[in-house]
């Protein structure tokens, strides 16, 4: 289990713990002091970012915040990517 | 019942505002989310609330992890209740004695669609009420408002089934060293520097102007309620009841408060 945490500018603290498989994301807990409408929305978007290959985390990430959630407040999925991809390597 | 044509929010609908009252902090809870219950249903109207808490608590946001955040050893040790809220935002010390708390929970399409706006709308009633008492009070995006550019007031807000609910404190007093006793650091040494830089961000009502507590609640009460057409009024039996399920089943359980 990698963690990774990180404050962002004019955002919120976003803290990850991701466990990876190979280049797959095995699991992931996205935690922080973020908005995020409607607020169930987190474990679905965890549960679908389990399986994501790191390199397509760009392509992947708006989808599934986007069909899973109205609004961030506090982060942009590309703030999320990047967080997952400094986990990824912190990793190797 | 009050009824006056402007003010900072515009309504018509009707309003029930519930006055101090003071609750452990699972209780606080899940009165607001009773509450919220209820007006999803029809069954409630518009409503605005104000709390205290006892004993001290603290609350963690929706997206939060109890053990990164909060020193839950300490908090036992201390009589500090704790609990996760059901908004998202940061961890929260709510001295029972250094805070007012607010709860404005309504149909959501009596507020703006674009949430900072909504926060802008109605943080902008607590702005209003604290420059009554003659402080120079603004809003910070996203959720804050400040008086002399240092924060006094932290604002969270939910929307589900239709309902917008946004809880928020603002501080009377300043009780840092508690806060940072309950509030995880993670490192010791740096626990000081992180003090003297939340004094100088942070500040309360009791800093910065002569109003006693009562007159800030007198305040913020008449500035929310400015516009509406609003009067006194009381929980229902089935949101007393709801609370109390809530507080015992949901918002004093491991499974909800470490959740995450």
């Amino acid at each position: 289990m990698v963690r990774v945490e990180r404050k962002i500018p004019n955002g919120k603290l976003v803290r990850i713990d991701v466990e990876f498989n190979g280049e797959y994301i095995r699991a992931i807990k996205i935690t922080g002091d973020f908005f995020m409408y409607p607020e169930d929305a987190i474990t679905n978007i965890e549960r679908e970012l389990a399986g994501v290959v790191v390199s397509e985390l760009e392509r992947k990430l708006p989808t599934i915040i986007t069909n899973n959630c109205e609004e961030v407040i506090g982060f942009s999925t590309d703030d999320l990517a990047g967080i997952i991809r400094e986990a990824y390597e912190r990793r190797q | 019942m009050n009824v006056v044509n402007n003010g900072c929010i515009s309504m018509t609908d009707y309003w029930r505002v519930l006055e101090l009252s003071t609750y452990n902090a699972a209780m606080n809870m899940a009165i607001d989310e009773a509450i919220a219950n209820s007006i999803a249903l029809g069954t409630s109207p518009p409503t605005i609330r104000f709390y205290t808490w006892s004993p001290s608590a603290v609350s963690i946001g929706y997206f939060q992890s109890m053990r990164d955040e909060v020193d839950v050893d300490y908090c036992m040790q201390h009589n500090i209740d704790i609990v996760r809220r059901r908004t998202g935002g940061g961890a929260v010390y709510h001295d029972t004695r250094g805070e007012l708390t607010y709860s404005i929970i309504a149909p959501q399409h009596m507020f703006s669609r674009d949430i900072i706006h909504s926060y802008r709308e109605i943080c902008g009633c607590i702005v209003d009420g604290l420059r009554e008492l003659g402080m120079n009070a603004e809003f910070k995006p996203i959720n804050d408002i400040a008086v002399n550019g240092r924060k006094v007031s932290g604002n969270a807000q939910s929307r589900r089934n239709g309902v917008l609910q946004q809880h928020g404190t603002i501080l009377y007093d300043l009780d840092v060293e508690t806060m940072f006793r309950c509030l995880k650091v993670s490192d010791e040494k740096i626990r000081d520097k992180m003090i003297s830089s939340v004094k100088e961000r942070v500040t309360s009502v009791k800093q910065q102007s002569n109003a006693r507590f009562d007159e800030l609640y007198k305040a913020i009460q008449e500035s929310f309620c400015k516009g509406k057409r609003w009067g006194y009024g009381e929980l229902t039996e089935d949101e007393v009841m709801s609370a109390r399920e809530l507080s015992k089943g949901k918002y004093s359980s491991s499974s909800w408060n470490f959740s995450r």
